[in-house]
Order: structure tokens, then C-alpha cells, then sequence
């Protein structure tokens, strides 16, 4: 069994494990919006969760969700270098957001809210003009429903559908007009899905959200 | 040939392998012209693929449409000379008159818009090709003009 140094930590993990699974495990919480445990692909979207490796005396910044631990490994979470790409990465991911806790269904949740607290950065991008779309909201579920305007592109809904041999989500276009989707853009009501709410479930934010505690019908 | 044997020809000259899953889409957007969603779920259904799946891929390059190029295909030119002279500003020029993208078609299905490699006309660049028509040395001014007349053609003819 390896055991690796997070900061400065020695902790036991099972080889072939990624760093973020074993410092969650082990309390130290970094933060993550793509990574799904287990995962054979990881996503590797989000760039939440750099942290800091030492390879041959030297630092490397890496996705922890993407690296296996190695024996004796020294990992950093916490420097000054990795705070300042989590909060960059974290803007990009909020300049187009469309902030309003308020009203979410998912505010008790929200992994972005959970984050920006580990951050000390506010939910609101300082630096990046936010650019939110005109999207619309899915309505047509009787269970659930898409605010594609909360929808941070991590993949999660994607993933759990595509295991469960439905497949009903994909992202379309790309850059800036990427979108999670279904086929042809079909309503959520007209797929053959079967309302096991796993979606909604992996969903880190109010994108995808359970319709009877409310949520933002109007936008 | 009927568009779904046409369909069906190309499908049965390859095997449902993914990496064959672009060359198909290719030659029947080549042969049809466009890529539809009856299309896109039969590709899926022969390679196996989610149709949500090939859908994202259909999206992602923007060689690929969704719609039939309209009864005026607008092709602008942006091969190096006509790039060099403007070309994407007569492309954006258009997709305002038309307010539509690159690779969609207009509402009533008159224009579609595309942008293509270089054919042949660098002394006259920058260019536009409409029903293989050239129209030469165009400018963000002369858009609104082309299809003005395009327009008044189709009204009379
Ligand atoms: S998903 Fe909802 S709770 Fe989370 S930041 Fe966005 S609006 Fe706020
Ligand atoms: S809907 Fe939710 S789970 Fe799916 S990609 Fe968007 S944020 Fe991720
Ligand atoms: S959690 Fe590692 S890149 Fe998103």
C-alpha cells in the first residue's frame, strides 16, 4: 500500500488511486467539479483541482483528479501559486453563471458555493466581465428540469446517464457556445427516460434541478 | 437516387466502426448536403452510437450542417488572398443581413451561408459564390446590394 505526504501529511492510499479521492478521504478538502470517482477517463474540465507535485526536485502543477498516487509522493494543496489558478479557473467558470442563490433549488448543495468559501473568492467574477447567455430553462420533465444557464460543463450528467445505457445527455457546439444537451435539442419530456433522477443528483449545481423544491421557473 | 438509398449506399460501403463515424457523415453531407435529424439517427443506429452522442459531434465541427443550404447557397471565400482582403468581414457582413450563423439557413429556406476554401478567383478576391455565381471584390457594402437583387429576382422570376 503507498503512502504519500499531503502537505506534509503522510497518508495510506490504494495504488493506482487518484490524489483527490485520498485527500478527500482524509479531510483535506480540495476543490472539484468534473472529477467522478471511479472514473476511467477523467474529465479534466474544471482545473479546480491543481495541486502541486514534486517530480525530480522539481513542483508540477497537476489535475488531482487525474494523477495515481506514487510512494512517497509530496503533494501541495495549498500554495500561494495553485490559490491564484483555482480562483482563475473558478471566474471562468462563473462569468457565465447565472447567479441567483436565492431562488435555486440547489443552494444548500451547491458545490460552487462550497468552493468559493474554500477560496475566499466570491461567487461574483471580479476580473472577467460576466457573459451569461439567453438560454432557455427545460420545463418539460414532470420531475426535473435544465437551466442550462447553472450549467458548469462538467460532464457529471453525462457520465451517470451514459452508465445507466441511456444516454439521453451530450454536450453540442463548442467554446463559448458549448451546451449540455440531448439529441437535436428534443425536449427532456420527449426522451424515453425513466426518471431515475442520477442526473440531477451528480449535478454540482442548480442546472439540473428536482421540480417540486422549487427552483427558477422564470429564469 | 432517393435520398435514403443514397443514404444507405454510403452507409453499406463502411463498416460501424467509430473511426469511420466522420468519414460517413462527410460524404453523405457531400452527397445530400446536408445532415438531418432522420440522418443523424440512422448514422447512430448503424454505428451503435447514442444519437445525443453523434448529434454533439455533428455540432462540434463546423463543416457540418444541420439544414439544407437554402435555395441560395451563399459561399464566401476564405482562402488566404480573400481572407487576407476582408474575407470574414464579408462573411459577418452577411450573417448580419441574414441573421443567421455560418452553416444555417434562413427561416423561409432562401439563403444558406458557408464559407469555403479558395476557388481559383485570387485576382478578384475577395469573393462570394452564390448559385455558382462569382461576385467579385465584394465588400460589407455590396452585401445587402447582392441579395437585395437576389431578392427582387425571386420576386419577379
Ligand atoms: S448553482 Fe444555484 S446555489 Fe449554486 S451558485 Fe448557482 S445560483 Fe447559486
Ligand atoms: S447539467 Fe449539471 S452535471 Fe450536467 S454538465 Fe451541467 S453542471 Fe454538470
Ligand atoms: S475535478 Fe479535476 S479537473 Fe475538474
Amino acid at each position: 500500500m503507498p503512502s504519500l505526504i499531503i502537505d506534509g501529511k503522510e497518508i495510506k492510499a490504494d495504488p493506482g488511486e487518484k490524489i483527490l479521492w485520498v485527500a478527500l478521504r482524509s479531510g483535506i478538502y480540495i476543490p472539484h467539479l468534473c472529477a467522478t470517482e471511479g472514473a476511467e477517463l477523467p474529465f479534466g474540465g474544471c482545473r479546480l483541482c491543481l495541486v502541486e507535485v514534486e517530480i525530480g526536485g522539481r513542483r508540477e502543477m497537476i489535475p488531482a483528479c487525474a494523477e495515481p498516487v506514487r510512494e512517497q509522493m509530496r503533494v501541495y494543496t495549498q500554495t500561494e501559486k495553485i490559490a491564484k489558478m483555482r480562483r482563475t479557473a473558478f471566474e471562468l467558470i462563473m462569468s457565465d453563471h447565472h447567479i441567483d442563490c436565492k431562488n435555486c433549488a440547489k443552494r444548500k448543495t451547491c458545490e460552487l458555493i462550497r468552493i468559493s468559501s474554500s477560496l475566499k473568492w466570491s461567487l461574483r467574477p471580479k476580473k472577467l466581465r460576466s457573459l451569461v447567455r439567453d438560454l432557455p430553462i427545460d420545463d418539460s420533465h414532470p420531475l426535473f428540469s435544465f437551466d442550462p444557464k447553472k450549467c458548469v460543463k462538467c460532464a457529471k450528467c453525462i457520465r451517470v446517464c451514459q452508465r445507466l445505457e441511456n444516454s439521453f445527455l451530450d454536450f453540442a457546439y463548442r467554446g463559448f457556445e458549448m451546451v449540455l444537451t440531448t439529441f437535436d435539442h428534443r425536449p427532456l419530456s420527449s426522451l424515453r427516460c425513466e426518471s431515475c433522477l442520477e442526473c440531477v443528483k451528480v449535478c454540482p449545481t442548480g442546472a439540473l434541478f428536482p421540480k417540486e423544491s422549487g427552483g427558477t421557473a422564470d429564469g | 437516387m432517393e435520398e435514403s438509398n443514397q443514404i444507405e449506399e454510403i452507409l453499406g460501403r463502411f463498416h460501424p466502426e467509430r473511426e469511420n463515424l466522420l468519414p460517413v457523415l462527410q460524404e453523405i453531407q457531400e452527397k445530400v448536403g446536408y445532415l438531418s435529424r432522420e440522418v443523424m439517427e440512422s448514422v447512430a443506429h448503424f454505428f451503435h452510437l447514442p444519437p445525443s452522442e453523434v448529434f454533439s459531434i455533428v455540432t462540434f465541427y463546423n463543416q457540418f450542417r444541420r439544414k439544407p443550404p437554402g435555395r441560395h447557397p451563399v459561399h464566401v471565400c476564405l482562402g488566404t488572398a480573400c481572407y487576407l482582403l476582408g474575407g470574414s468581414l464579408i462573411l459577418d457582413a452577411f450573417s448580419r443581413e441574414l441573421q443567421i450563423k455560418k452553416g444555417d439557413t434562413t427561416e423561409d429556406g432562401n439563403f444558406g451561408l458557408e464559407s469555403t476554401a479558395c476557388f481559383g478567383c485570387c485576382n478578384v478576391a475577395p469573393v462570394v459564390k452564390i448559385n455558382s455565381q462569382i461576385y467579385p471584390k465584394m465588400t460589407p457594402g455590396t452585401v445587402e446590394e447582392v441579395l437585395i437583387n437576389l431578392r427582387d429576382k425571386d420576386k419577379k422570376g
